[in-house]
């Protein structure tokens, strides 16, 4: 899942053990703007010129040269499949991690729900599970509440683990590093993993449940090509960004994220299962994946099952799966009740009724004076420089803003850990 | 008088409508009718507000669901603003909820403007002159 490399041929599992080599350290612009307008670089970049990420179908040799195959998941059969398959594939999946105990992060949704049954289940009679759930930050507490209903009906011990104002910016930070400062999805997701026993067990996580099991991506209907409504559906933040960068900004990131885009997205135009695999490429793997492998994984021993070969194959055997239809069909064949137990998700009412932590006073001034930074200014929109910390707060409340948001953030902390290497460059690189 | 409901562990909770103010004591364990009332509370709209003594009750399961702190002692004031924001705690009697109810603000979600875009959204094309119309009064 990762394994970074760099073109003289070192690899190593954190991209920053590859940077403390390096000097100087060159900024990938195209990369930057990939984390900014789609969450994280893709197709194997980095932040950084000659430092790489593996893809799933390259392997690297003892002497760091990088060799290309088919890769298998492209080749998987569609038919033939049975929700009785997929729950088998599950069973076994977690089965492999038993003897370790677990410890699953618990949400309000169905990936979560599903693994947190199947730890459960599979867990020693002597190792009791506990189920850790925090707020995703998205306004509501039903992510908490609809978990506590779960981790209820699952005899587990129940978690809950609040964000504090107060570490809004420790917990900026940590994450950051933690990922290696190429993505910023995940900040919410520090207090549940600060409180993780390093012993007490393999985390379950549900990264690619969505893609490969919920059917989550299918392409939206609506105008212009397959390629610009995928791009769309891969970048949904764009709309917003006129109020966070400067015009010149606006127009660096897009074209530079839209052509690394359709650089990966092109060759999957015509594939039956093209608009996954875009899904699993543009945003699982190069953003949503650094908080399980990122993240959790520096204090806790992590697993994926969604993301094993067993799994993805018979899931993909099921041929239409898309808007979630398997989800109650595979928790119905391990708990009847927890199938029907209606997902945060679906309760969720409008307006959102409790305070986030991002949009307040203090993680608005956190973010602001980061990205004032001389280092990230020359991307900011001069209205929003100048604007009273009242405005910061709702930008920060609408998705597109936030998004950009904590990726300047997070590129500003970047610039503030390699200062030494960068040699005084700032982001005056990317809109040249 | 804002309508309020006070959720303790030897009171089950209320069916019906959800009132504006749900108050929440530390010790009650998230479990069956509880949560399902948290979570019709939560679809409503309505305030929960933790009612705390001491700043170990701000460590429970229910203070994470909470949206404002009610407390008069000092330590659990200092705690809590610290991890809730200053703006979501209130230094009060929480037992005596008449001394500060009045100052909640009517949750967002019940407040007559929302309540009426909710009516006129079976009307088709109502909701937007309404918004125009509320737009001009501003």
């Amino acid at each position: 899942m990762h394994t970074w490399y760099s073109d003289s041929g070192h690899t190593a599992e954190r991209l920053e053990t590859l940077l403390e080599q390096e000097d100087p350290i060159r900024p990938d612009w195209d990369g930057i703007a990939e984390l900014l307008a789609i969450g994280a670089p893709i197709d194997g970049r980095t932040t950084v010129r000659g430092m790489r990420r593996l893809r799933p179908w390259e392997t690297l040799d003892e002497g760091g040269a990088v060799t290309t195959e088919r890769w298998s998941w492209l080749d998987l059969e569609s038919g033939g499949g049975s929700v009785d398959a997929v729950v088998s594939a599950l069973e076994a999946t977690v089965a492999d991690h038993a003897s370790n105990g677990f410890a699953p992060l618990l949400s309000g949704g169905w990936d979560s729900r599903i693994l947190a049954t199947l730890a459960v289940r599979a867990s020693p009679a002597d190792r009791p599970v506990t189920v850790r759930t925090t707020s995703s930050d998205t306004g509501t507490v039903l992510e908490e509440l609809v978990a506590a209903q779960v981790a209820e009906r699952l005899g587990a011990h129940h978690k809950i683990l609040m964000p504090r104002r107060d570490r809004f910016a420790p917990d900026l930070a940590l994450f950051a590093s933690a990922v290696d400062f190429q993505t910023a999805f995940h900040i919410w997701l520090v207090p549940a993993v600060e409180d993780l026993d390093p012993a007490g067990g393999t985390v379950v996580d549900g990264l690619g449940g969505g893609v490969v099991l919920g059917g989550a991506f299918a392409d939206p209907s609506g105008r212009g090509s397959l390629l610009d409504r995928r791009f769309a559906a891969t970048s949904p933040y764009l709309g917003d960004a006129g109020a966070v960068l400067c015009p010149a900004a606006v127009t660096a990131v897009t074209d530079r994220a839209r052509a690394g885009f359709d650089a990966l997205a092109t060759p999957l135009l015509g594939h039956r299962h093209g608009a996954t695999w875009t899904a699993y490429l543009a945003r699982t793997l190069p953003g949503i994946s650094l908080a399980p492998y990122g993240l959790v994984s520096a204090k806790a021993p992590v697993a994926t099952p969604y993301l094993d070969d067993r799994v993805v194959a018979a899931a993909m055997a099921v041929e239409d799966h898309t808007d979630g239809r398997l989800y109650p069909e595979v928790m119905g064949r391990l708990d009847p009740v927890l199938a029907t137990l209606p997902t945060a998700a679906e309760l969720t009412p409008w307006p959102r009724p409790h305070p986030r932590r991002i949009s307040s006073a203090e993680a608005a001034g956190v973010i602001r004076d980061l990205v004032l930074a001389p280092t990230v200014r020359p991307l900011i929109d001069d209205a929003l420089a100048g604007a009273p910390l009242e405005r910061w707060m709702a930008v920060l409340a609408t998705r597109g803003g936030q998004h950009l948001l904590r990726g300047l953030a997070v590129l500003a902390l970047w610039f503030d850990r390699w200062a030494d290497r960068l040699g005084g460059v700032d982001t005056e690189g990317l809109l040249r | 008088m804002t309508r309020y409901e006070i959720l303790t562990s030897s009171a089950a909770p209320a069916r019906g409508p959800v009132p504006p103010v749900l108050c929440l004591c530390a010790e009650v364990p998230l479990s069956g009718r509880f949560v399902e009332r948290l979570i019709a509370a939560e679809q409503a709209g309505a305030h929960l507000i933790l009612l705390a003594t001491s700043p170990g009750e701000l460590m429970s399961p229910i203070a994470a669901l909470a949206r404002l702190v009610v407390t008069e002692d000092e330590p659990t004031v200092t705690e809590a603003t610290a991890s809730y924001g200053a703006e979501r705690v209130i230094r009060a009697d929480p037992h005596n909820v008449a001394s500060w109810i009045a100052r909640l603000p009517t949750p967002e979600a019940m407040t007559t403007r929302r309540r009426v875009r909710r009516a006129l959204r079976r009307v088709p094309g109502a909701t937007s002159l309404h918004s125009r119309f509320a737009r001009r009064q501003q």
